[in-house]
């Protein structure tokens, strides 16, 4: 794993909302607790000088509670949310240097996103949804119909191509989202909390099936959770986040064995606990 | 009582002289002392605008320079032609098709638009268009309609998703449309009148700046609900901004944009027909002679008529539900599609074709059968039976007569006979209690300038003009209140009566302002009560809608806490679901208020006088400075019912707590 080539690194991401943000970067003031920040600057620093680095093929973790700043990461990674500060290199190409027709390219082969909204389009059919992105990059609609459908038996879904996305249960709904995401044949998924909506048997059941489609197409996977268990279960690397801040990054064993501080402690007691 | 330090009371005294309430006062206090000394008892020569005048001066002007001047030659006079030649030519296509081959047009259209069941109303519409005699007009009140919804579309849904992207100019033409929400479709018709003299290009710029505004609303609704997610999902994919309008927005906010073309296609045709006031012609004149010499019959026959162009446009444009629309598309294939068009065409074709080889164009007139005659019988029985005379009620004229006499008089010399600067203190403080200063100011502002008009010189008619209408609207909206409210409560509460009233109250929104004039006319004959139950007739069907919209909307889990509280059905009404609703009833009785007002000044026209017939009377005898004169007060007025009314949704419910 160490030798492989780097897939994502990121350097001293900030993301900080609100006026003057970049005055906020590296300041003093950035290490007030998040009120406080507030009320001084009017600024909400969501993201505070996050750097990682995830290999091809790798799955990194990003586990935290809501409001850690968890999905303003993983949208800062392709300009969905600009950053402040920092430098994001995806396949060796500087994002934050990208002209937006590049970037837009970026998203249509590169990177695709699986959402917890779903964020399927209600008057497309699951076909048709799943064939978004490529009408999107212009291929012919045989050539999309075709890969669509060929994506679709990925996860299962061929029995209903034709159904309209409120047709479908939620586990079905996401299947279809990660069929769409999966269609243009991406380097990199980035999923946002893809299945905290869902019950937990589905939510099981989806993770086996991320699992499977990274073990056979070995995409270079970030994830973002609020559920230590599916970190633990899913990850190569898992990143603590809160405030903002990484508290530590870690294989899952070492998260367990060797916990940073208190605050991951007490996660991870829950884990070992509820493992016994 | 406590003994409290002086200290204390200095400084409660200094809080409450700073209190809202006592500012409000003194202004009020210092405006009225002005008014009543500055301006004097009655209205001052000198408070004079002079609009008629330079109206008057500036029509006269136009009739020497129309045809020399630059912005006439370049500007109006082309746009004028343009206007005329697109719905003359619109007339000639339609008097082309032939009957038949117009029928089958329709048919094939609504079938591949709306399906089914909406070809067969269609078709129904057609046929009854021709049964009632009524071709011709109505062929040109289609003529016109069709030009006109098509540009207000064509303009509205691109000025909308513009204003959807930009709040900035969203801001800026929401004050605009606001203000042409609340102003009556005869409003529209002077300025239009004045530039684009008479005909069809006055009456299609008129029924654009009337019914574009719907689109426009809604168009920027549509697209401003479509989920910040979805936006996200086609930015992540890579998605141009004009592909995310093109597969996202357009689409997801399709229920909205077809709502849009519904409505634009509603208020135009209630345009369409006062348009006949400019010589439009069509189907309009026949209801506007026939409601002037009352003849009632006729006026039913072509009421009904336009209902007929109303529902055949209604059908055209209400396109599939959506579970239709997806088993529509389902069975589509491309060939499937250029098939359809191909016979489609060839179906026209060929129907024109045998249509023009038997000699058939307009519909076959000893096929018609005009109802005005029985019509006309019906009412004469009635006004010889129900007229006076019968027992305990009375009879319609009694009734009527009672009615002028008892309510309509009263409230009308109250409002009348009080001095001006009372009426406006009096509505500055009712609209500082309702909404604040801001919009009592305007209240003030907008009376002010009613009272600075002057139609006919000295004497200050448009003013007691205005209170006349205001009494009228007075009366009819606490009517409508009256029966509306309970109506809407109990169709609220039970699912079953909502059911059943729900397709009356919808068709009853698409029948033009204008139709409801004529039965009531039949009954009560001229005054100001066949114009006043008019308008109730008229409010009744939104006022029922919006407050039943208001009960139903009360969240299920408030009922069910009650409901586990042990309430009673009283108490459930009383204590959650009136409450909950208030907000919503009231911003209902505010759109009633409007459309009541535009009901009663279009009832100047069958005696109800006022305002109403002001512009009438300046439309059709060329007093365009009588007629902008009373159009301005009635736009004063409507502004003064609305911001009056739209305060009340906040006021009298409690605020929901601030989010921040």
């Amino acid at each position: 794993m160490e030798t492989a080539r780097t897939a994502i690194e990121c350097n001293g991401i900030w993301k900080v909302f609100g006026p003057k943000s970049e005055r906020i970067v590296d300041s003093p003031d950035a290490d007030l607790p998040r009120s406080e920040l507030e009320t001084k600057t009017g600024c909400v620093a969501a993201v505070r000088d996050i750097s990682f680095r995830v290999p091809e093929g790798g799955v990194f973790v990003v586990m935290g509670l809501s409001g850690s700043g968890k999905s303003t990461l993983i949208r800062c990674l392709s300009r969905l949310i600009e950053p402040t500060a920092g430098t994001i290199t995806i396949d060796g190409q500087s994002v934050r240097a990208l002209k937006p027709a590049e970037l837009r390219e970026l998203r249509r082969t590169k990177v695709s996103m699986v959402f917890q909204h779903f964020g399927l389009l209600p008057h497309r059919n699951a076909l048709d949804n799943v064939a978004f992105g490529l009408e999107i990059q212009g291929r012919s609609k045989a050539q999309r119909l075709q890969r669509s459908r060929e994506v679709l038996e990925l996860v299962g879904l061929q029995d209903v191509a034709e159904s309209y996305p409120d047709e479908l249960s939620g586990g079905m709904q996401q299947r279809v989202g990660l069929a769409r995401a999966l269609a243009n044949d991406p380097m990199i998924l980035l999923f946002d909390e893809p299945f905290s909506a869902l019950d937990p048997l589905i939510r099981r059941e989806m993770q086996d099936e991320v699992l499977r489609l990274q073990r056979e197409l070995k995409k270079t996977v970030v994830f973002i959770t609020h559920d230590l268990n599916e970190a633990l279960k899913l990850g190569d690397q898992i990143a603590i986040m809160r405030d903002g801040r990484f508290v530590q990054v870690a294989s899952p064993d070492d998260l367990v064995a060797n916990p940073a501080d208190d605050y991951v402690r007490a996660f991870v007691q829950d884990v070992v606990r509820s493992n016994d | 009582m406590f003994v409290v330090p002086n200290v204390a009371i200095d400084d409660r005294l200094r809080a409450g002289l700073r209190s809202p309430k006592v500012i409000g006062f003194t202004v009020v206090l210092c405006c009225t002392l002005l008014l009543r000394v500055g301006f004097g008892a009655t209205q001052p020569s000198w408070w004079n605008f002079r609009v008629a005048p330079v109206v008057d001066g500036f029509d006269h002007w136009l009739s020497l320079h129309r045809g020399s001047h630059w912005a006439f030659r370049f500007g109006f006079g082309p746009m004028s032609s343009a206007l005329r030649n697109a719905v003359q030519w619109t007339l000639n296509a339609l008097r082309f098709l032939t009957w038949p081959g117009l029928l089958v047009t329709v048919a094939l259209t609504a079938l591949r638009v709306s399906g089914a069941r909406a070809a067969i109303m269609a078709c129904g519409c057609v046929f009854g268009i021709g049964m009632l005699g009524l071709w011709d007009p109505s062929l040109s009140t289609i003529a016109l309609m069709a030009v006109s919804v098509t540009i207000s579309v064509a303009v509205g849904i691109p000025v909308g998703i513009y204003s959807a992207h930009h709040p900035k100019f969203e801001a800026a033409i929401k004050v605009v449309l606001d203000a042409m929400q609340v102003m009556p479709a005869y409003c529209y018709l002077l300025p239009c009148v004045l530039l684009f003299s008479i005909g069809f290009a006055p009456s299609v710029i008129a029924t654009i700046l009337f019914a574009a505004p719907a689109s426009i609303r809604l168009t920027a609704h549509g697209i401003k609900g479509v989920p910040p997610a979805l936006m996200e999902v086609a930015e992540a994919q890579g998605a141009t901004k004009h592909q995310t309008l093109l597969h996202v927005e357009l689409p997801v906010a399709r229920p909205s944009l077809v709502l849009g073309v519904n409505q634009t296609i509603n208020l135009a045709l209630g345009i369409v027909v006062i348009a006949a006031l400019v010589g439009s012609g069509g189907a309009g004149q026949n209801v506007l002679d026939a409601l002037q010499h009352l003849e009632v019959g006729n006026a039913v026959n072509a009421g009904l008529a336009i209902v007929a162009v109303a529902f055949l446009f209604d059908r055209l444009s209400s396109g599939r539900t959506m579970k239709g629309a997806r088993a529509f598309r389902a069975t589509r294939t491309q060939g499937r599609s250029v098939l359809e068009a191909v016979s489609g065409v060839a179906v026209v074709v060929s129907t024109v074709a045998i249509a023009k080889l038997a000699g058939t164009t307009a519909f076959p007139a000893n096929w018609s059968h005009p109802i005005s005659g029985p019509i006309d019988e019906f009412f004469a029985w009635i006004s010889d039976n129900f007229r006076t005379g019968v027992p305990i009620i009375g009879g319609t004229k009694s009734f009527s007569d009672a009615i002028t006499l008892h309510v309509m008089n009263p409230v009308r010399d109250l409002l009348v006979q009080r001095a001006w600067w009372m009426i406006v203190v009096a509505v500055v403080v009712i609209a500082w209690l309702s909404a604040g200063s801001r919009a009592a100011a305007t209240c003030g502002l907008a009376l002010m300038v009613v009272a600075a008009l002057r139609a006919s010189g000295g004497d200050d008619t448009i003013w007691a003009d205005t209170m006349n209408t205001l009494s009228q609207v007075l009366i009819a909206v606490t009517i409508t209140a009256l029966i509306a409210f309970p109506i809407g409560i109990a169709a609220g509460r039970s699912p079953r009566l909502f059911a059943m009233l729900r397709p009356l109250l919808d068709t009853a929104q698409v029948i033009p302002a204008f139709v409801y004039l004529v039965p009531v006319l039949g009954l009560f004959s001229t005054g100001r009560v066949p114009g006043m139950i008019a308008s109730v007739v008229y409010g009744l069907p939104p006022g029922i809608q919006l407050t039943a919209l208001g009960i139903r909307g009360v969240p299920a889990a408030a009922i069910e806490a009650a409901e586990s509280l042990g309430c009673t059905r009283w108490q459930m009404l009383k204590s959650v679901q009136i409450p909950m609703a208030w907000r919503s009833i009231l911003l209902g009785l505010n759109q009633t208020i409007l459309l009541i007002f535009s009901v009663v000044v279009i009832a100047g026209l069958v005696g109800a006088g006022s305002l109403g017939l002001d512009v009438v009377y300046g439309l059709t005898k060329h007093e365009l400075g009588l007629g902008v004169e009373a159009g301005i007060a009635i736009v004063a007025l409507a502004i003064v019912l609305d911001r009056i009314t739209q305060g009340w949704a906040n006021t009298f419910t409690r605020r929901p707590a601030a989010s921040h």
